[in-house]
């Protein structure tokens, strides 16, 4: 009992109680890149800078609009959906390279309970929100997906929050607003959606990388 | 000195403070995510984990799932208690 730190002890204490209860494995500066990669794509689709495919121009503003012909829509919405579906991928495989990184110097798994139980609270909104809005898409009304989608993100964020970075809170009431706004000014959806998506990320990224990753 | 006497014995090793704090924010945790958090051999934990349910501050369940035995963990109220008492008490140290 002679020589007893309170301060170390405190310290290890609360370590492993943040340790035990919360994911904290993604890397800041990999959250970045995936606000970035977002905001590239959707400037690519949203200015129309001339990215074609088999002469279909892609262009969210004629989509909105309804403009062309139904062919031509649903060619469009497939390219979109395809363009969209890339970006996923690739933002997931960057989170996840990194973050298995991180947990391997830190010597902690990275499908660790705090992990599933993450995931756990992240999957009722987002598959919700993709089932919905794949029909949305179905039933054409496509000036209402990215709200959608942005809504659905923003729930997501807030039930994940509990398992995970307190900020991610922040991140989810900022999406879930950003949603509703979209819904009102629909024609400028991907707008809204550049800022949850893209800048949100690139924030709340390098907020983390500067908060946590540098400091520790 | 003060807070010296609210310091609990019973969590004087590393291992046991770690297992508390783990109990104290998680209910019902399995041994091997334990073992995982705190990088311990099981006999280390093992004893460690039965000296803290022979005071009654742990719960011990086991179960099966499908052929898997599968044992999990959870603080007790008492265990709760004294486990605050001590972190109090390490807390007046720390301000004198």
């Amino acid at each position: 009992m002679s020589k007893i730190n309170p301060k170390e002890e405190l310290a290890s204490i609360r370590n492993m109680m943040e340790k035990s209860s919360k994911f904290s494995n993604l890397s800041g500066l990999s959250i970045f890149f995936t606000g970035l990669l977002t905001i590239i794509a959707a400037s690519v689709i949203y200015f129309d800078i001339g990215f074609s495919y088999s002469d279909v121009e892609i262009s969210y503003s004629q989509l909105i609009n309804n403009e062309g012909s139904k062919e031509n829509l649903d060619q469009k919405i497939r390219l979109l959906s395809l363009i969209a579906s890339v970006i996923l991928a690739l933002s997931l495989l960057i989170l996840y390279v990194t973050a298995s990184k991180k947990t391997k110097r830190e010597g902690i798994k990275l499908f660790n309970p705090t992990f599933k139980r993450t995931v756990r609270s992240l999957v009722v909104p987002l598959v919700s929100g993709g089932v919905f809005s794949f029909f949305l898409i179905y039933n054409q009304m496509y000036g209402l997906v990215a709200p959608a989608t942005l809504i659905f993100y923003g729930l997501g964020l807030i039930a994940a929050s509990r398992n995970s970075y307190d900020e991610l809170e922040v991140l989810g009431y900022v999406e879930l607003i950003l949603g509703i706004l979209a819904s009102y000014f629909m024609g400028a959806g991907l707008l809204f959606w550049v800022i949850g998506f893209g800048l949100g990320h690139m924030f709340f990224g390098s907020y983390l990388h500067f908060k946590y990753d540098k400091a520790s | 000195m003060k807070g010296f006497d609210q310091l609990n014995k019973a969590f004087e090793s590393r291992v046991r403070l770690g297992l508390m704090s783990i109990l104290s924010v998680n209910s019902w945790v399995s041994y091997k995510e334990i073992k995982d958090l705190l990088e311990v051999t099981d006999g280390n934990l093992a004893s460690h984990v039965q000296s803290l349910e022979k005071i009654k501050y742990l719960e011990i369940k086991k179960q099966f799932i499908g052929k898997k035995p599968l044992t999990t963990y959870k603080v007790t109220k008492m265990g709760k208690e004294a486990f605050e008492k001590h972190i109090e008490g390490l807390e007046k140290l720390l301000l004198k």
